[in-house]
């Protein structure tokens, strides 16, 4: 099973990079996708987020974790495009021409454009963090917060939630498997037999949670652990001359996307 | 009839691009007990899991008891194979220790489940401890009651992951005593363990794996025999000496 956004081992020039560089360039690909309505540069975003994940040896195990969201997307396609109007994001509406009316239902062309421009942004949300922790070890992340000045407190807590995640996956595919040979089957009979359904699974995987969560706790107690102290690793990657390049890539995005976002174009462009 | 026949088993998990299992051909007797042995990331899980259906093989056959798995329901399934998880942990959630052994049968639909429950309680010393919850008990009685809700349901075909992992010396004799009745009684079982001491009471053939090969085949006898397959294995070391004192 490919878990969404876990490490995944390469040799590749994306693995190499420092955590910081890959941090700031995902940052501001993700802002990028948030600032431009451009349907067609959303698009690329998405495109180039894939093309990024071949040269890093991991293009299969990144569009299959990606596949993992797919019916999430879709959905919120579909909501978008039938209740549009509800959402508190919305300036006036244009000039909007209506395509087709289902009884309470009205497609129209605004809705359209969201129905496509929402699902894209979601999409840009979640792979590039994706393809982030694809190419990075959490600890390097970790690492990563620190040199870039966040409390050491709030950077371990962060590592710690997203390895606790994955953890938490393995452990509930575990449950499932053993609840299952023993004769459960989740997806039978009305909604509320279903809800009911789950409680064999939902139990055991509260209980094992807190079990982990008091492992770590222990764990670092034993250790020692002191927030105020960051004696830990720091075996440097060091800043090369790609992160830089990385770092300028980045800046430029950031720029490129705000000044389109305030209707300013580039001179150059 | 056999029990379980595996004919010419490939499997690789999804993500890995390393197969996990090469060439499986076995079969298993209705009756005999075997031990499927093997290092750590040999692949005995994931062979057991293949016998359970919980995993399909990526190429290859899997038949139980004549018919293939393929045809099976999930509940026949779960009828037909009894799976003990490695970590006893993993499947209880009931508020008292009947109703976790009782969830079984009353999933598969069982009937007389009180009696049944009883009866199996009292093989594994849980009678006094029926209404407990059963997440307040020691591991070794977590364990216990995670063997006893699987044996419940009584399966035609029987497969222990490491029920002894981490018992202490009474609750492995226990649970040891139990699985040689097991035995006695001439249920199908497949045992994973690296206890060579229970393998060596419980089982009469072995199937031994290394790196999703099958190294070994055959009678137990022959197995405890053969010394350079348990070294290969690491059952035995030969150029370990333990000094005490
Ligand atoms: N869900 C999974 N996804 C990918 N690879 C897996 C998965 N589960 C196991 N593996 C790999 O398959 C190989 C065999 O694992 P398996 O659990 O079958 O070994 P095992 O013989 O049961 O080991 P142990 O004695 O430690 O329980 C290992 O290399 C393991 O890393
Ligand atoms: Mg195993």
């Amino acid at each position: 099973m490919v878990r969404l956004g876990q490490y995944v081992e390469r040799d590749s020039w994306m693995h190499r990079l420092d955590g910081r560089s890959k941090l700031i360039f995902s940052f501001s690909l993700m802002i990028c996708g948030l600032l431009i309505e451009n349907i067609v540069i959303l698009t690329s975003i998405i495109l180039f987020t894939i093309l990024l994940s071949f040269s890093a040896k991991i293009g299969r195990e990144f569009l299959k974790s990606l596949k993992g969201i797919f019916y999430l997307v879709l959905f919120a396609g579909l909501i978008w495009l039938l209740f549009y109007r509800t959402s508190l994001f919305l300036g006036k509406s244009e000039n909007v021409t209506v395509i087709a009316r289902y009884g309470p239902f009205t497609i129209d062309s605004l809705g359209l454009i969201y129905a496509i421009r929402m699902p894209l942004r979601i999409l840009i949300a979640i792979s590039i963090p994706t393809l982030y922790f694809m190419t990075t070890t959490i600890r390097e992340f970790i690492i990563s917060l620190v040199k870039l000045k966040i409390p050491y407190v709030i950077a371990f807590t962060f590592g710690l939630a997203a390895q606790l995640i994955f953890s938490l996956g393995d452990e509930f595919e575990k449950i499932k498997e053993a609840q299952t040979a023993r004769g459960l089957s989740i997806d039978e009979g009305s909604l509320v037999k279903r809800v009911k359904n789950h409680i064999p699974i939902i139990v055991p995987f509260t209980v094992r949670s807190l079990d982990l969560v008091e492992q770590i706790n222990i764990a670092l107690n034993l250790k020692h652990f002191n927030p105020k102290k960051k004696s830990l690793f720091y075996k440097e990657k060091s800043f090369g001359i790609n992160d830089w390049i990385v770092v300028v890539i980045s800046l430029f995005t950031l720029f490129f996307s705000i000044s389109l976002s305030l209707g300013i174009y580039p001179r150059f462009f | 009839m056999y029990a379980v026949y595996i004919n010419d088993v490939w499997f690789r998990y999804e993500d890995n691009i390393e197969w996990t299992l090469y060439d499986i051909d076995m079969n298993l007797k209705l009756g005999t007990s075997v031990g499927l042995v093997g290092p750590t990331g040999s692949g005995k899980t994931t062979l057991a899991k293949i016998i359970k259906g919980l995993l399909k093989p990526t190429r290859g056959e899997v038949y139980i008891l004549g018919k293939k798995i393929d045809d099976y329901s999930s509940i026949e399934l779960a009828k037909t194979v009894g799976y003990l998880f490695q970590n006893p942990t993993h499947q209880i959630f009931s508020l008292t220790v009947y109703d976790e052994i009782a969830f079984g049968p009353r999933n598969i639909g069982m009937e007389n489940i009180e009696d049944r429950v009883n009866k199996i309680a009292e093989k594994f010393g849980l009678s006094d401890k029926l209404s407990l919850s059963p997440f307040n008990l020691s591991t070794g009685e977590k364990e216990r009651i995670a063997i006893a809700s699987v044996l419940v349901m009584e399966p035609e075909i029987l497969i222990l992951d490491e029920p002894t992992l981490g018992q202490d010396y009474k609750n492995y004799n226990i649970i040891k005593q139990v699985i040689y009745e097991l035995k006695k009684e001439g249920k199908t079982t497949v045992l994973i363990s690296h206890e060579i001491d229970l393998i060596n009471s419980c089982v009469d053939e072995i199937i031994a794996l290394k790196n999703g090969k099958i190294m070994f085949l055959g009678n137990k006898r022959d197995f405890l025999k053969n010394e350079d397959i348990l070294e290969e294995l690491s059952f035995l070391d030969k150029n370990f000496n333990l000094v005490l004192g």
